[in-house]
This record gives structure tokens, sequence and C-alpha cells, in this order.
């Protein structure tokens, strides 16, 4: 018996070592995985930026982006992280208090946000707005303020990312607290009849709301825009509410206890070259960070424009974000 | 070697994670942070939630059992009877995770019975405890019908018995003994099921102990609320477990199916018939509906994804590192055990047996906390994956192990040891010509089992789990989260032939032929 099972698993031991590749220098980079799919920008990313480095680029995809925190917590100083890609702005005081994160030493020059860039540790690049996707043909009159979405009886079923692991449902947290205040768990307790299912990233509420699960999905502005030019499919929209929407901006972080910080940095400036940000609007389906908006393509000017920009301080969301999750998984249990 | 390094081991495994919950919960609870979580109106949810899907998957599991036992029982004599046995025992052994998906693919959107969105929550829960724990249970009360002494049916039928009058006085008698250890068996099970709940719950409506501590540890980044849960798990089950020592009879978990004597064929009723089909379809129409949605799913695609290969490769070699490991462990309890059993002090030994069994009253998800709380501050816990989950997977096909070799080894000993001490066979020698001959077959049953159990467990490896090592069961569970459904049914008919294979391919070679 021993010897077989012995030989067993040598050769499959071995069926693991051979993963292992010599040479070039590998810069590792932490993500959610709608990034590294095969229609995300990370394989394009990859390409255009081992022709300039001469090093091996490797994405690790996470479910999303605030799984990305959690895991970055937990290996600590220990991470085979160089760098994490995709947090948000409503994470990066959590983030930096870590003290695992090191200053990006970067010019933000080229940053073309609505507001100015001042972070010194994280540097964006891509954002957008929160909003409810729908299909104009099964929902001809979506909500037009999430106080009707909440509080309407007909209002339609929604499917929505759990804020403990995605970062657009941490921001659809943030947006219900924006706008009812310390009301927020009464709501939720209201809304939660209509929440199809909580999942854990976005691509897969997405891939639900494709298959017909619900009429409404938690995403962005620019998610049509993804129907408009891939699909020629004009039926998506996005709901504009009277209330205005959250913003979301994703950025990426150097991780201080990295051994390859010059590697490290040659990408976050690539990450803010044209090369890098014209990628992004039609692969993650966002506004770049650092591109003119004449070099957007044409079915970005049509889309929905919030009227108000809502953001929490990220200072205000590390001290409270804890407090507010326990107050929303309490609401959802009802 | 004797049996106390394996138990001293054994004994680490489970104090050492302890210790580290204990101490991280005790230096939460003076944080007054944890404290309002101990006080959480989501924690007591999560508890009540816990206790109510046991009762109910309890209730509903035993009394259908009963059911069906009855019929079973009284249908007397007809040909599929083993088969039937049979396929109740397959829900013992096929990874959790396929059944889920063989539920989902009959109750799911697009099913063949279609409950939509309701599957998601406590009635697809239910619907998967039922489908582990029905066939289970009615393995367990079988017996009692078959230890009702014939000359009682005889009376019975004398004095004009009808069925009712049959039931009260003949069978319920019975079956009231065997029932109340059934029921905390199935509690139990239904108690600590992790990978039912994950894949069909875990919304913030449905979500058990046993998630909640996943979630925290993986969701929330927090130890320590992690460490509050397992310890709460770990004295609920120690509850539970001191409960069901107390009632003494305890069920035995049979491994082989036993074919049943037929017994007396009373009143053979139309009746009966109809609530076997229905068990019997209930049981077969999740793998029958799986196998259907595979075939007819993109099954090249899947398959020439080497992501699926480098998985299988890696879930046989946790499953027979785990399971050399296991039988390694439960051979040296056991020759210890069986020294004493041939110096006659056969309740030490059965101590020792039982000792094996620990996993049973602590929960490898809970262990798995400890060790996650235990190493996380010190390494990167994401690197020790591989070998925490052979370590507990170990743990876990201990006893299937022990109760596979034990009473061959026992018989050997005592059959054999005069004779071997005779003829001075020792070592190396005896193992050859005496032990492997005759152990042969249960070493063979017993690799191949806790093997097929540890390849197909989603577990543990769901705290460890990370894109590089991803095992099997943890890639199931990501196309059934991604709502990849078409492609999940091919992996799920790899994953349940692949443990078919294994399983069939190691008690061949090891166990050998019929009647070596």
């Amino acid at each position: 018996m021993s010897r077989i099972t012995q030989v067993l698993i040598t050769v499959f031991c071995l069926l693991q070592l051979t993963n292992a590749s010599a040479g070039k220098q590998t810069l590792t980079i932490y993500t959610y995985d709608s990034f590294t799919s095969d229609w995300g920008p990370g394989p394009q990313v990859k390409k255009a930026f081992e022709e300039q480095c001469d090093c091996i680029l490797e994405f690790v995809g996470l479910e999303d982006g605030v799984a990305l925190l959690s895991r970055l917590k937990l290996e600590a100083t220990n991470t085979k992280a160089d760098l994490i890609l995709g947090i948000d702005t409503n994470l990066t005081a959590e983030a930096r208090a870590t003290g695992l994160i090191e200053p990006h030493q970067i010019s933000t020059g080229p940053t073309t946000l609505p507001t100015d860039w001042k972070d010194t540790y994280f540097l964006p690049y891509d954002y957008g707005y929160f909003a409810f996707v729908y299909n104009k043909e099964i929902l001809p009159n979506p909500p037009t303020s999430l106080k009707e979405l909440v509080e309407s009886t007909d209002a339609p079923e929604i499917l929505i990312q759990d804020p403990r692991t995605s970062t657009p449902g941490l921001g659809f947290l943030l947006w219900m607290k924006k706008v009812y205040g310390d009301e927020a768990h009464k709501a939720w307790v209201k809304l939660s009849k209509r929440v199809v299912t909580v999942s854990k990233g976005w691509s897969e509420a997405y891939g639900l709301f494709l298959k017909g699960e619900a009429p409404m999905v938690l995403s962005y502005t620019t998610s049509p825009a993804y129907h408009i030019i891939a699909e020629e499919d004009k039926r998506f929209a996005a709901a504009s509410f009277e209330e205005g929407h959250y913003q979301q901006i994703e950025v990426a972080g150097l991780i201080a206890s990295s051994k390859k910080k010059a590697l490290g940095r040659e990408f976050l400036t690539f990450m803010m070259s044209e090369k890098f940000q014209s990628i992004i609007p039609t692969t993650n389906w966002m506004y770049p960070a650092a591109l003119e908006q004449d070099q957007l393509p044409a079915a970005f000017k049509d889309l929905v424009k919030p009227g108000h920009t809502l953001l929490f301080k990220d200072t205000d969301i590390a001290k409270n974000r804890k407090q507010w999750i326990s107050e929303w998984l309490e609401a959802m249990a009802e | 070697m004797s049996a106390y390094p394996v138990l001293a081991i054994l004994a680490f495994m489970v104090l050492g994670p302890m210790m580290a919950l204990l101490t991280v919960t005790g230096v939460s609870v003076i944080e007054s942070e944890s404290l309002s979580f101990w006080k959480s109106a989501y924690l007591r949810r999560v508890l009540i939630f816990s206790f109510w899907q046991a009762f109910l998957s309890t209730a509903l599991s035993v009394s259908l059992a009963i059911i069906v036992a009855r019929a079973f029982a009284r249908y007397g004599c007809f040909p599929f009877r083993n088969l039937i046995l049979k396929l109740f025992g397959l829900p013992l052994v096929i990874p959790a995770v396929v059944a889920v998906f063989g539920l989902v693919s009959v109750f799911g959107t697009g099913g063949w019975i279609p409950l939509g969105r309701d599957l998601y929550g406590l009635n697809g829960i239910l619907l998967a405890h039922i489908f582990f724990n029905l066939p289970l249970a009615v393995r367990l009360l079988l017996p009692a019908w078959k230890s009702i002494p014939e000359q009682h049916w005889k009376l019975g039928q004398q004095l004009g018995m009808n069925s009712w009058q049959q039931w009260k006085y003949l069978e319920w008698p019975t079956l009231r003994e065997n029932l109340p250890g059934v029921g905390v068996l199935v509690f139990m099970l239904c108690l600590t099921s992790f990978a039912v709940v994950l894949t069909l719950g875990g919304g913030p409506k449905s979500t058990t102990l046993e998630v909640a501590i996943y979630q925290s540890l993986r969701f929330d980044f927090e130890p320590a609320q992690a460490a509050v849960l397992a310890a709460l798990q770990l004295s609920l089950c120690a509850t539970v477990a001191l409960i069901s020592f107390r009632l003494q009879k305890l069920p035995e978990v049979e491994i082989t199916s036993t074919a049943l004597q037929c017994p007396v064929d009373t009143n053979t009723l139309k009746l009966n018939a109809v609530i076997l089909l229905a068990a019997v379809v209930y049981v077969a129409m999740p793998m029958i509906a799986m196998l259907f949605e595979a075939f007819t799913g993109p099954v090249r695609q899947v398959l020439s994804n080497p992501a699926l290969w480098r998985s299988a490769a890696l879930s046989l070699s946790i499953g027979m590192i785990a399971a050399t490991l296991s039988i390694l462990a439960a051979w040296l309890i056991l020759r210890s055990a069986s020294d004493l059993y041939y110096i006659k002090r056969k309740h030490k030994a059965a101590y020792l047996e039982m000792a094996g069994s620990i996993v049973y009253v602590v929960p490898p998800l809970v262990i798995g906390t400890g060790l996650f709380v235990l190493i996380a501050p010190r390494f990167n816990v994401f690197d020790w994956a591989i070998p925490i989950v052979i370590l507990i997977n170990a743990m876990t096909g201990l006893p299937f192990a022990i109760r596979a070799l034990g009473p061959a080894m026992r018989q050997n000993k005592m059959r054999y040891q005069r004779l071997c001490e005779s003829l001075n066979l020792d070592g190396w020698n005896r193992f050859k010509t005496v032990d492997w001959p005759l152990l042969r077959k249960p070493l063979g049953l017993a690799m191949a089992l806790v093997t097929a159990l540890a390849m197909g467990d989603l577990g543990v490896i769901a705290l460890f789990g990370t894109p590089e090592t991803t095992t099997l069961p943890l890639l199931l569970y990501q196309q059934l989260g991604a709502y990849l459904m078409s492609e999940a049914a091919v992996t799920a008919v790899f994953l349940l032939g692949f443990c078919l294979l294994v399983f069939w391919l190691l008690e061949g070679i090891i166990g050998g032929r019929e009647n070596v």
C-alpha cells in the first residue's frame, strides 16, 4: 500500500512544482476578480505593462474590493502582494491606518478627477457613480429617487452586494446613510423585503440581473455603456435619483513590506499613463481618472450625470464602518 | 510506538486551538466593543436560527424516516431491497456541495420543480438536510424492526391487531428506545452542517453559527468575533454530546450496508410501495437531474480548464495524505486498544477508541478557526492552508478509520496472538504473513473512504483557501457562488465521478480482490 501511495503523492507534488517559473521579476497585485476576468482590464493591462517592464505581472483576483482590504489585514507584513488595486476612497483611511501602505511619491498632475487629488498614499485609476441599472423594456417606469425605491410599495425588487466584501455594497450602504442618516436602519428594514439576494461581489449580482432574476441591480451609471458599445444593445439604462449619486474613486497603493518597490512605482506611473487609462472605459466601464473627457467613447456622453455627488470623508467612514455594518446586518436579518 | 503519542498529538491539535480561542475570547470580552457583539441582535438571531434549522431538520428527517423505515420493514421481500439500501448509503459519502448542486438542479430556477428564490434560505437548508439525514435515519432505525421477535408479530396476528395496534403495542415501544439516539445524532449533524448552509443560506437572514464564523474571518477580518462564535458553537456541541452520552444507547453509523433479513410479511400495502417510491425518488432525483444537466452542459470547456485539473490534483493529494495519516493514527490507537482487549481490559480499550472520535464533539471548523487565530498574527495563514486542511481532514477521518479497522484488528489479535508468540513471529514478518492478508480489506476500505471524504470536503478549506489553493469542492462552490450553473453541473459530476473512481481504485488496489 505505502509504496503506491508514495508514488502517487510524489507525482502530484511534482505536478504542483512545475508551475514555478524562474528568471524575470514578478510583480504581484491583489485586485478584485472582475478586473482580472477575460473581459476585464486585467489581460490588456498585463500585456501592455509586460511589454515595457521586462517582468511578469501577476494579478490575484479576490471576491471584491472590501475583501481585498480584509485579506491584506489578515496577511499584514507576510503578504505576497506588492500592490493592491481596487479598494476605493471609502476604505483609504482604514487602509492607511494599518501602516501597511507606502506613500506613492508620484506626481498627481495627470489626474482629471472632478476634484483635486491630495492623497499621498493612494493613486486613483478610475471613478464612477453608483446607480441602479434596469432594462427599459421590463421596467418602463423606474423609481426616480432613492426614497421612492425604498418607500414606494410598488417599487421593483433589487439585487445588491454585501458591504462586508464588496465596494459597491459598501457604497450603497453609505449612500443610504447619506440620504437617511439616523433613519437608515428603518429604511433598510423596509428595503430588505425587496432585496432578492445579497451577493459577495459585483460580478455575481450583475450576472443574476442579466439572467432576469430581478428587474434592477446595484451597479454604476456607466454600466449601460457596456451594453451599448460591446453588445449594441440600447435597452439598458441607469436610474437617475433626485438625491444625487454616491461617488466611487478606485485606487491602488504600494505595499510597505514589498521588496519590489521600484517596479511597483513603475507600475503606478504606468497606471496614470494614457496607455493604461484608455483601456479602462471599455473594460472596467468606469470613467478613467487621468484621461481628458474628449478621449472617452461616444456612448459615455449620453450617460446619466448625477445632479449631486455624495461622498463621506474617508476618516468618518473608518470611524463608523463597523457600527454601520452591524446596523445593516441587523436590519437585513429582521 | 503505542497509541499515546497519537493521543498526545490529537489532544494538542484540539486543545491548542481551543486555548487560542479562549484567550482571544477572554481578551475580547474585556473590550467593550465585543461585549456589544455578545449582546447584539444579530448574534441572537444567528443563535436562534442555528437551533431552529437544526430542530426542524431533525424533526422532519426523523419523522419522515420513521414512515419510510416502517414501510420498508413491513413491505417484506422485494427485488430491489438491497439496492435501495445502498442508494440510501450514498448521501453519507457524496460531497455535500455536490448534493447541494443536485438539489439546485431539481428545485432551482429552471429546474424540474422550480421553487425559485425560496430555495435559498431555510427551505433549501431543510431540503438538503432531509436529503442527507432521512436515508441515514432510515438505516439507523431499521434494526429496531429487526429486533422485534417473531413471536410478537405472531401473537399480534392471533389477537387480530390492526396496523395501528401493531404500531402502538409492538413497533413503537422498540422504536422509542432508538429514537433519542438517532435524533441527537441528526441534530448534531445539522447543527454543525457547514457546506449546506454556506451554499443555500448564508444571507443575513439564514446564517448559522458555523457560517457566521466563516464570515467573521473572511468577510469582516474579526478574529476576536470569530473566536466568540467558535466558543459558543463549541459549548453548544459539547452540551449536545453530553446529552447523547447520558442517553447511552447511541446508534452506530454503519459504513457498509448490511443486508437486512426480510421481516414477517404483514399486510402488504400499496401505500408502503408509494412511500418507498417517494423516498427513492427524493434521494435519486438530485443525482439524476445533475447528471442530466452536466451532460448537456459545457463539458469540453470545463474539462479543458487547467484550473480544474490543478484542483483535482490538489484534492487527490490532500485526500491521500490525510487518509494515510488517519490510518496510521487509527492503527496505533487500535494496536494499543487490542492489546488492552487481549488482557481483558475492555473498558479502557473502549475509551481509547472513543478518544479518536473527538471531532464529533469539536467541529472541524472550530479547530480550523482556532488554528487560524493562532497562526494569523505570526505567519501568513494562507501559506498554511494545505497542511492544516490535511491535518483536520485526517482528524475527521479518524472515527471512520477506527470503525473500519477496529473489529478486524481486535479479531486478529485474539485469534493469532498466541500462535505468533509461539512461532516467535514479530515485526515486519508478522505484518507480512499474518496482519496484511487479514487486514488489507478493511485497510483498503478505510483508505478509500477517508480519501474520498477528504477529497469532497468543503469546510476548513473555505477558511484558508485562496485562488492558488483551490480544491475541487471549493472550485465548485465558487462556480455556484458566481451562479455559473451549467459549468457547476459539469464540475459537480466530475468531482463525484473522481471521488468514486478514487474510492474504487484504492479499495481494489489495497483491499485486493474478493476472498484473498
